[in-house]
């Protein structure tokens, strides 16, 4: 369409606008964009400006008439500036004088107030959530990324590493963007710009520093999930750091020989309009917003379900097609994904989605159809299309959706890879930059440049040059009217550079020209090194913890009423073996159930392990020790519950190892072991338990020192003389709460809590702590775990009228004693011999006041414990069988036994207490000592 | 109007009985009255929790209330009942059962604020903080007494007689 048209119709419209009529402002909408169109059309950059300001002046008011926002005055004269704007520029173009020096209407601060009231939005909740959940496995990610490359160890190599960096700090801004933090996405942002700066010139990446953006993630995230808002910690400091650490500006400058403004030039396009983005602030912050009757529709919220999914899968292939850029079946995935989003959003009529969703679509076909190789840039463009199309689909659910300007410029970039996608990727990024700055077809200018360089018109100084002047011009001049206007070369050189122009870009690119534009990329050097593709992930749905637990508690209820069932003695007098049939099937089915419902509590143990190895990096550190950490059995699984109450004994047993066990490098050196220390977390399936080993190879537990300890703090069992206890007895001095041999107490250790800490804990979870230490070579600490902290093994026995549960893990044997096994002492407890040790007998009847129960120890059966190291024999009446029972708490009640942990609801529906080993053994060996 | 219904303001209470006395506790607090079920003794209890019972999956502890307000205790038979209470717990934010045994429950009904008559006249303090309060039913010609079921079967004070116990003791 003609522009002049569009102009008068604009006009007319601003003249007779009603500011409280929806439809006509909408109306006027809609030809602003036509002008915009025409005006990109014409090179009147000015206009489309103006344009995109007219624009947010109409959303200002179309906010107003729903309540949101003051001053409709503020944009009511701005829309009257711009249609005095308009006809300016029109009488310009009529005299064909230069429109660029017609001042283009600015918005006033002032008026910027009513987006950003808009933008004070509540945050919703459950977006949150996700946005927690899901930030805290990318934290875990990036930090794990960051260590691997720092160490160089680990199973992928530091391109993989780079990749997952880049995945995960974009990811996690992605999200921030949608929930929305602005704040934390500004850290990521940064961060990831610092990422790539240094990444790109291939110099070593201030880890440090990220690890600092992470751990401000992480607390930040720690801090939402509490329910706080408002600053992210150390946010201002941390940004202007990330800032200011640029890599060396020699190497730099060696690298991107002759590129001028090296951080904008290495910035990948999406980056970069961010980045013009932020320049521009007045902008910056009108958002795209739907109008209500559109928000009405009633297919709006299956359409928000649909083009959500179709975002997720779209950004999945795309992490995909990271790392196989050539699998078409990828692209045509994404492909039809925004197909989708743009035939529905052309339903509701919502502009700024279809115009996306086309650009987006437009530029995936030519990836489809070959025209183009997938590349970074592509990949980044479309990341950030499902970025921003995601935030559109935000506005559709009444939050705030993208700004204006990051749309606007974001269609640009697409359009302008459209058009130039045909060409090599090298120059990429200057061109875009140019490219926005002008609103021109970019990379035909640039192309055109190098054509007059192939053909020897001009060096390439001189093009660089000219690019310069245009940029520095700001206006709508063609490269090639600059190039003649300067003298370099002639109408005549511009035609014929234009004519191989349109031949080549009918064509396919040549050959040696894409392998030479590989060669020259400052950004295929990381990108060749990305080949090797990571495993696919196993699709996982997220389920609120709270649901998961209570399908679990009922599965256990389940098999606990099935078992109810199918000892019910009424079965039998029926003697129906159809029916025994079917219910031993139901039996067969609960029990697989039972086991599926387990499973979905079962974690790896690889993020607990992750931070440890974050731990090891600070500690050693601290501590000025070289330490080597080696991981193995990180995939072994465990119950979530239990995983989440092992993190905090394994930093304090990891802090002790590093800071007491290994020795320092020169100590090792004069033992005549390597300088550099070894920390070895391990785990590994031991028989219906887990186990955890931290394993060092420093000094070792000196016997003597804590022993020595343990006589001067009036601990050591004053029956036993100290040469006497064996190791295992010297090694449980140390859990002792306040005992600690350490000299110094240092800011990581040495106060003595530790360790008590580490044993009450597992305790807690029916799990057990084992040392063996070999003085000067080192220490093993096993942590013995319970797979599951609902459900124990238990051996079910008879006391009188009684029945307990005997968790299986503690029992050692059970045995009828002899009478030459058994002797008086002391005419009070009695002892047993058994496997040449002298163990106490004590009576569980006598333990738990019960009145009924035999008491002569020939007549019952014994069983021997063990605990800790701690040994005694328990004397019960019968052992009645083995089981698996649900542990379920006694509430109060159990908080005040001692000896009980639970109880057990066996197959017949009564009640069995499960007998707390630890305080039968411990307890009662100790009050018998 | 108003002053006159608020002071009028009632609650309904279930009514039981114990020997020959008379006892109701707010039928908001009562989740369930079950018969008798097996009970599973627990050990280092004062008399008067009698154990757990397995409340269709649910362990919860059950006191008898002759015990408790130290009656002579009494064979349980087919009237004895176990009214399963809801109570405010101290420590936890998850809620508390609690199943109480008492000889029979009587009936529901409705008791006006007015008509209750603060407790503090009985001559035991401790006995009388297990009240509420008391209301005279002049049909029946009885006064029945309101429990206070949160200080009754409070586990602070159950704590309390377990630590006595527990150190005079070595197991």
């Amino acid at each position: 369409m003609d522009i002049q048209p569009l102009f008068d119709q604009v006009a007319k419209a601003i003249a007779f606008i009603d500011e409280t009529d929806v439809a006509s402002l909408q109306e006027l909408r809609m030809q602003l964009v036509e002008l915009k169109k025409a005006s990109e059309r014409d090179g009147l950059d000015g206009v489309s400006t103006a344009c995109d300001r007219g624009m947010s002046a109409i959303d200002a008011l179309i906010w107003a008439t729903e309540g949101v926002g003051g001053d409709t005055d503020e944009w009511l004269k701005l829309l009257n500036s711009i249609a005095s704007y308009a006809s300016q520029v029109l009488d310009a173009l009529e005299l064909k004088q230069p429109v660029d020096r017609i001042p283009i209407p600015e918005i006033s601060t002032a008026s910027v107030a009513p987006a950003k009231t808009r933008s004070d939005q509540p945050i919703d909740p459950e977006l949150l959530a996700m946005f927690v959940s899901s930030s805290s496995d990318n934290l875990a990610e990036l930090e794990e990324s960051l260590l691997e490359l720092e160490s160089g160890s680990g199973d992928n190599n530091p391109a993989e590493c780079f990749a997952q960096i880049k995945r995960s700090l974009h990811s996690i801004k992605g999200e921030c963007g949608v929930v929305p933090l602005p704040q934390a996405q500004a850290l990521c942002h940064a961060a990831e710009d610092l990422f790539d700066r240094f990444s790109e010139l291939n110099v070593a990446i201030p880890i440090s520093l990220l690890l600092e953006v992470s751990d401000c993630l992480s607390h930040y995230c720690y801090q939402l999930a509490d329910g706080v808002f408002g600053e992210v910690p150390g946010l201002k400091e941390l940004l202007a750091r990330l800032k200011a650490t640029q890599p060396d500006p020699a190497l730099a400058s060696m690298l991107a020989d002759g590129v001028e403004e090296l951080p904008d030039s290495l910035l990948d396009d999406h980056e970069l309009i961010e980045k013009k983005l932020s320049e521009s602030p007045l902008l910056d912050d009108v958002r795209i917003a739907f109008p209500a009757e559109v928000l009405a529709d009633e297919v709006v919220p299956d359409f928000i379900g649909e083009a959500r999914e179709h975002i997720e899968s779209s950004e999945a292939a795309l992490l995909e097609l990271e790392h196989e850029p050539e699998n078409g079946e990828l692209i045509n995935a994404i492909f039809r994904a925004f197909h989708t989003i743009k035939g529905v959003a052309g339903y509701l009529n919502l502009e700024p989605m279809v115009e996306l969703a086309h650009t987006a679509e437009t530029l995936m076909d030519q990836l489809r159809k070959g025209e183009a190789k997938c590349d970074k840039v592509h990949l980044d463009l479309i990341f950030s299309s499902c970025d921003v199309m995601s935030a559109l689909v935000g506005a559709l659910e009444g939050r705030e959706g993208p700004s204006v300007s990051a749309h606007r410029r974001l269609v640009e970039a697409l359009k302008a890879e459209i058009s130039g996608s045909s060409q090599p990727e090298v120059e990429q990024p200057e061109s875009v930059d140019v490219g926005i700055v002008c609103g021109e077809k970019p990379t035909n200018k640039r192309r055109l440049l190098e054509i007059l360089i192939s053909e020897g018109m001009i060096t390439e100084k001189m093009s660089e040059v000219l690019i310069e002047r245009q940029r520095n011009m700001k206006t709508a001049k063609q490269i090639g009217q600059i190039a003649i206007d300067t003298g370099l070369v002639t109408q005549a050189n511009i035609d014929a550079a234009l004519e191989i122009q349109a031949r080549e870009s009918a064509g396919q690119p040549a050959p040696r020209e894409t392998q030479s534009a590989e060669q020259l990329s400052p950004q295929a050097v990381p990108q060749a090194a990305l080949v090797p593709r990571k495993p696919r992930v196993a699709s996982t749905i997220k389920v609120n913890t709270g649901r998961l637990d209570s399908l679990v508690d009922l599965v256990g209820e389940l098999v606990i009423a099935q078992q109810m069932v199918y000892q019910d003695p009424a079965l039998e007098t029926l003697g129906s073996e159809r029916l025994a049939r079917n219910l031993s099937q139901v039996a067969k089915i609960t029990r697989d159930m039972h086991e599926a419902a387990m499973s979905l509590r079962m974690v790896t143990l690889r993020p607990t392990f992750q931070k440890m190895a974050r731990l090891v990096r600070d500690v050693s550190a601290k501590a000025g020790k070289e330490v080597e950490l080696v991981l193995a059995g990180e995939d072994t699984e465990l119950d979530r519950n239990v995983v989440e109450e092992i993190s905090d004994p394994m930093v304090h047993l990891i802090r002790n190892a590093i800071d007491h066990g290994l020795e320092t490098p020169d100590v090792r050196k004069a033992k005549g072991k390597p300088p550099c220390g070894r920390v070895e977390l391990r785990a590994s399936h031991q028989g219906g338990a887990i186990v955890i080993e931290i394993v060092d190879d420093g000094a070792g537990l000196s016997r003597d020192q804590i022993l020595a300890k343990a006589i001067e703090k009036g601990v050591l069992p004053n029956d036993q003389a100290p040469n006497e206890m064996s190791d295992s007895q010297v090694w449980d001095l140390i859990f002792q709460p306040g005992f600690s041999t350490a000299a110094v107490v240092s800011d990581i250790s040495g106060r003595g809590v530790g360790m008590d800490v580490v044993r009450r804990n597992i305790e807690k979870m029916r799990g057990k702590v084992e040392i063996t230490s070999k003085f000067g070579q080192g220490s093993v600490f096993s942590l013995r775990l319970p797979l599951t902290l609902a459900i124990i093994d238990g051996m079910i026995v008879r006391v009188g009228s009684q029945r307990y549960v005997l968790p299986t893990l503690s029992i050692e044997q059970s045995f009828r004693p002899q009478a030459d096994q058994l002797h008086g002492v002391m005419n009070e407890a009695e002892m047993v011999e058994v496997r040449d040790m002298l163990l106490p007998i004590h009576r569980l009847r006598e333990i738990f006041d019960q009145a009924d129960g035999v008491t002569d120890a020939m007549e019952g059966i014994l069983i021997l414990l063990e605990d800790n190291g701690a040994r005694c024999c328990l004397m019960v009446d019968e052992i009645l069988g083995q089981q698996q029972v649900v542990i379920k708490s006694l509430g109060q009640a159990g908080s005040v036994l001692r000896g009980i942990s639970g109880g057990a609801i066996l197959g017949d529906g009564r009640i069995a207490l499960i007998v707390d080993v630890d305080g039968v053994v411990t307890r009662t060996s100790k009050v018998a000592a | 109007m108003t002053t006159v219904e608020d002071t009028r303001e009632g609650a309904k209470y279930l009514t039981l009985r114990l020997a020959q006395e008379h006892y109701a506790i707010e039928t908001l607090r009562v989740r369930e009255i079950i018969g008798m079920l097996d009970i599973t003794p627990l050990p280092q209890m004062p008399n008067y929790v009698r154990g757990v019972i397995n409340l269709r999956g649910r362990i919860i502890p059950v006191i008898d209330l002759r015990l408790r307000i130290g009656m002579q205790p009494l064979e349980y038979g087919p009237r004895t009942c176990v009214v399963v209470l809801d109570l405010n717990s101290e420590t936890e934010d998850d809620l508390v059962q609690i199943g109480c045994i008492v000889d029979s429950v009587s009936e529901v009904r409705e008791v006006m604020q007015d008509q209750i008559q603060p407790p503090s006249t009985l001559s035991n303090p401790e006995r009388a903080s297990f009240l509420k309060g008391l209301v005279k039913i002049p049909e029946y010609k009885v006064v029945v007494s309101l429990l206070d079921i949160d200080t009754l079967f409070s586990f602070s004070t159950l704590q309390g007689v377990c630590a006595k116990l527990g150190s005079a003791k070595t197991i």
